[in-house]
Parts: structure tokens; C-alpha cells; sequence
């Protein structure tokens, strides 16, 4: 898929462990891994607000669109 | 209580009830060939009873040709109730929606589909059998397609359609799951 996750930056950037922004956010730490390795199917809204909120970052910091080189 | 724990309680039930049916079946089939000259009429042509059926002892070695002949009808109906039963042990464990549920639900289909397919043909050996020991002229081979057939084909057609379904149902669920 040619939508990236950039978290794992982010939280480098913020110097925040996944387990403390999974907890800020409300979900497991293992869907924050789902979502952290790509194999998310899809992000709610309330997911990506509560991201942004605790990171103070905007939703694309965390997702980027990388055209595919066979496209 | 919550549908999930319905689900869960009456699960457990249905897969005791399945185990005890993978015993007893057989039993059943075995007991039949065994006491088939001490069992009465009405019981032994229950499902062929317009075969001739002459008072007189069945022969061991044909009792032996009659039990081989109903562990055709006996595996796939055991290979039904093994998927049905394993089918309950995943509800059992509140596993309701992965790719080994379609899978199960496939099997269980062709089970009954073949099910009734080997039934006739059990059947009609039975009928064989039982007017092996007429006199000849009133020997028959007696070959039946009746409604209970057309029903377990329809419910086998049905049980290949919820298949289809619940793997629509598998992709949903698969897609909330990843839904973060």
C-alpha cells in the first residue's frame, strides 16, 4: 500500500515509548503495533485525533503517500 | 447475558451432544449388523419397506457385506459431525468468524451431499441382502430417491451458501479487527 505510517519518527522525535502513547490514546499496545507496522486496514478518525493530540503533530506527519514504483 | 456467552453456553451443549453422536452412530450401525436376526421387522426395513423381506436368518457373511456396505452412508456422516463438532468447539470458545469456520462450513456440505449418495447406495445393497434368501424371481434391487433426499440436498445446498456468507463475514471481521 502506498500510504506509510510515520509513527515510529514521531515518537522518536517526541521521545515517547509506544506503550505511553497507547495508553494516551486509549487502544492496545498491540493494535498500536498493528498500526505502527502498516498492517492496518484503516485508522479511525478518533484514533488519528487522539494521535495527533498527544503528539502535537498534524495527521501528516504520521501519513504519507509514497507513490508505488510499478504504478 | 450477552449474545457472545449465549453463543458460548449453548456451543458447549451441541458439541457434548455431537461427541456423544460420534460414538453412538457407529454403535448404532455396528449393533444393527450384529443383531440384524433378532432385531424386529419394522425396525430393520424401516427405510426400505417395500423390499420383500423373507423371515429368515441372515447369513454372517452377509451381515459382514451389510456393515461394509453402511460404513459408506457411517464415514460420511461421521465426517460431517467430525466438522459440525469442531465447527461448535471454536463457537465454544467464542471464535466466530475465521477462514477455518468457511472451511468447516464447505465440508460439512459435501457431507451431506455425499451423505445422501451413499445412502441410496447403501440402501439399495440392503435391499440386496434382505431378498437374497427369496426365492428367484422375487430377489430385488431396490433403488429410492425420496423427499428426505431432496431435503438434506436442499439443506447441503443451504449449509454451501452460509459457507459463502460467513466468509463474507470473515473479511468483515478481519477488517474491524485491523481497523485501529
Amino acid at each position: 500500500m502506498p500510504i506509510i505510517i510515520n509513527l515510529d519518527v514521531v515518537l522518536a522525535k517526541r521521545k515517547m515509548k509506544s506503550i505511553e502513547l497507547a495508553k494516551l490514546v486509549g487502544i492496545t499496545e498491540q493494535n498500536l503495533s498493528v498500526l505502527k507496522t502498516g498492517k492496518a486496514k484503516a485508522i479511525r478518525l478518533s484514533t488519528l485525533d487522539a494521535i495527533c493530540k498527544h503528539l502535537e503533530c498534524q495527521p501528516g506527519d504520521i501519513l504519507e503517500y509514497r507513490k508505488n514504483d510499478e504504478n | 447475558m450477552d449474545n457472545l456467552s449465549k453463543i458460548k453456553k449453548i456451543s458447549k451443549n451441541f458439541y457434548l451432544l455431537l461427541s456423544f453422536l460420534l460414538v453412538a452412530i457407529p454403535l448404532y450401525y455396528i449393533l444393527y449388523w450384529v443383531l440384524i436376526n433378532y432385531l424386529p421387522d419394522t425396525l430393520i426395513t424401516v427405510n426400505s419397506p417395500s423390499a420383500p423381506f423373507a423371515p429368515h436368518k441372515l447369513p454372517i457373511k452377509f451381515q459382514i457385506l451389510g456393515f461394509i456396505a453402511s460404513l459408506l452412508p457411517l464415514s460420511a456422516l461421521t465426517y460431517g459431525l467430525i466438522n459440525i463438532r469442531k465447527l461448535f468447539s471454536f463457537y465454544k470458545e467464542g471464535v466466530i468468524f475465521s477462514f477455518e469456520h468457511v472451511r468447516l462450513f464447505k465440508n460439512t456440505a459435501k457431507a451431506l451431499v455425499l451423505w445422501v449418495v451413499l445412502s441410496i447406495i447403501y440402501e439399495s445393497a440392503k435391499s440386496v441382502l434382505f431378498s437374497l434368501g427369496n426365492p428367484p424371481g422375487s430377489r430385488v434391487l431396490e433403488v429410492g430417491f425420496s423427499s428426505a433426499e431432496i431435503t438434506t440436498l436442499m439443506v447441503g445446498g443451504i449449509v454451501f451458501v452460509i459457507a459463502w456468507v460467513m466468509d463474507e463475514g470473515r473479511i468483515l471481521n478481519e477488517e474491524r479487527e485491523l481497523t485501529i
